[in-house]
């Protein structure tokens, strides 16, 4: 984040934004996700990390 | 343009580098303990401030010298940058990263460590130089590589 906030006042971009961390968000699925792109296992992998996405839209919807 | 000497910590390696480049430091001898000492934020840089780039100096083409620690998360980091120059529009060719770390030997780990780390300064600073001393000749190697190529 320290990197983040430099690298904007270094490109003397002044643009107001918000961070949401949704890291709370990735649980198991995300992790499983990893795990299973790791084996190799791709439509695996790309099917739990678009389950683990919808949970955190649903989430940040309510 | 912009340069960026990065290392882990922003303490030592980038802070050499950025010296010699800006001519706070000289190029064609090894400095002495003291001229290494006395260079602004050598040795200063805190755990938690690793990360933020800081501007060192700019130099005689005008080229904004700055320094960062990356705390070893060099590709995240270095993707990050990526990300942001392409979501604003600045072109690749105005950003030179270079890593200071290459040059660092055994001494000036352990050296950092003890003085960052542990807060063993006074004996972590010399152990520091002393290792910052006998790498000293490739810093001056790779700021003038920097120069040619670049400026």
């Amino acid at each position: 984040m320290q990197a983040f906030h430099g690298y904007l006042s270094m490109f003397r971009v002044k643009e107001n934004y918000k961070i949401i961390d949704i890291s709370p968000f990735e649980k198991k699925y995300i992790k499983l996700a990893i795990l299973t792109e790791r084996l190799g296992l791709r439509s695996l992998a790309r099917y739990l990390y678009k389950h683990s996405c919808r949970l955190i839209y649903r989430r940040q919807k309510e | 343009m912009i340069i960026i000497y990065h290392c882990y910590g922003a303490a030592h390696s980038s802070i050499l580098s950025a010296a010699i480049h800006l001519g706070l430091l000289p190029d064609n001898r090894v400095a002495s303990i003291k001229e290494i000492k006395e260079i602004p934020y050598f040795d200063e840089k805190k755990t938690e401030e690793i990360g933020t780039p800081i501007l060192y100096g700019i130099d005689q083409e005008g080229n904004k010298i700055y320094v960062q620690g990356m705390g070893g998360a060099d590709e995240t980091v270095i993707n990050l940058l990526k990300d942001l120059m392409e979501l604003y529009g600045i072109p690749e060719k105005d950003l030179i990263l270079i890593n200071a770390l290459q040059n660092v030997n055994i001494l000036v780990r352990i050296g950092g460590f003890l003085s960052r780390r542990l807060g063993f300064v006074f004996p972590g600073r010399i152990i520091s130089i002393i290792g910052l001393q006998l790498a000293y000749p490739k810093f001056i190697e790779m700021v003038s590589r920097v120069k040619d190529k670049y400026l």
